[in-house]
């Protein structure tokens, strides 16, 4: 996780996080965040990325409940890793998972309005453009203040 | 940022021309129920069942947001008193997340179209938003509550995008319906 993505500046850019400087804070966080989420199935969950064909991980994509019908997702992926439509497999299939619930109507996200690749990501995956939300989000990597963000939606369908 | 003499978001009390804003206290049950939370005076365009008495107002409303101001998290709303009368009339609510604020309002029946709500809407985006910490006062309706869309143009928030299959409106679906999303902020970025 260190070397493929958490420490990364680039592939963290857009995200709500800073790199990591260090492995033991991100030991710290997978120990008493990421695998406490999973056990208690409250919180945001992330999944790690592997290659079928390359041993390693790569990236990772999460989810958290906004409410009882509406999941909110969110991914990054190592920059060496991009443009090759990974993150469109990964995201296609947690909002097709996601939407073969029957409690769960909508699948959301947000990115910052220069991440044309994200944008991109969520387009392909079948996630539809909705609206951009202005001084929704401050990106830590980016600057002190909220910052407009787009928003994008996939739906159960009628 | 901190340090500042004036209380955090949201205050106990926003005192505006006709109406005050305030915590609520056990002793309004009474009028809550009389005034929105029962079946018929109730609006139908709300995240909320009916309640079947003023049990349930006291125990599934007041009990829960009292602890919530007690605690100084999670949703705590106001109680709209009209100044002149002193009666109750509705009731805001305000969630914070960060630099937002998600706002809900509702409005006995017998109050409607007189202004009020755009009046407590328009207080409450300028107290939020005179807050440094604060950048965005953001809330949604349902799709088809005209009267809702209306009364956040009034007070200057802006239509943001429709947000499909976005809240469950329980007097009308189990489903969750579309919804519109409005906004003021602080500045444009």
């Amino acid at each position: 996780m260190f070397d493929a993505y958490a420490s990364d500046p680039e592939a963290t850019r857009y995200l709500e996080w800073r790199p990591y400087v260090n492995v033991a804070d991100l030991r710290r966080y997978v120990r008493e965040i990421l695998v406490p989420a999973w056990e208690t199935g409250r919180g945001h969950r992330a999944w790690l990325i592997e290659r079928r064909d390359i041993p390693g991980v790569i990236g990772a994509i999460g989810f958290a409940m906004r409410h009882a019908s509406c999941v909110s997702v969110g991914y990054v992926l190592g920059h060496g890793h991009w443009g090759q439509g990974l993150m469109t497999e990964a995201l296609r299939a947690v909002c097709d998972r996601a939407l073969a619930d029957p409690k769960i109507y909508r699948v959301e996200a947000i990115c910052h309005p220069d991440n044309v690749a994200s944008s991109r990501v969520m387009e392909k995956s079948g996630m539809s453009y909705e609206g951009r939300l202005k001084r929704f989000f401050a990106f830590p990597n980016l600057g002190p203040e909220p910052v407009d963000c787009l928003l994008y939606a996939r739906v159960k369908e009628e | 940022m901190t340090g500042r003499a004036d209380p955090e978001f949201p205050p106990e009390r926003i005192e505006l021309e006709t109406l005050v804003l305030r915590r609520p206290m056990i002793e309004d049950v009474p009028a809550i129920y009389r005034g929105w939370t029962n079946a018929d005076e109730g609006p139908r365009y709300l995240s909320w069942m009916p309640h079947a008495s003023e049990d349930v107002t006291r125990d599934r409303f007041i009990r829960v947001v009292d602890a919530n101001w007690r605690n100084g998290e999670g949703e705590r709303p106001w109680m709209i008193e009209r100044r002149t009368t002193g009666e109750l009339v509705g009731a805001f609510a305000s969630r914070v997340d960060g630099a937002r604020v998600n706002v809900g309002y509702v409005l006995g029946r017998a109050f409607w179209n007189q202004g009020m709500m755009s009046e407590a809407l328009m207080g409450v985006i300028e107290v939020a938003l005179n807050r440094p910490e604060i950048w965005r006062v953001e809330a949604t309706c349902h799709y088809k509550n005209l009267a809702s869309k209306r009364v956040m143009e009034k007070a200057g928030m802006e239509f943001e995008g429709r947000l499909r299959r976005y809240a469950v409106y329980p007097q009308f679906s189990s489903l969750p319906a579309n919804c519109l999303l409005y906004a003021r902020v602080k500045e444009e970025s």
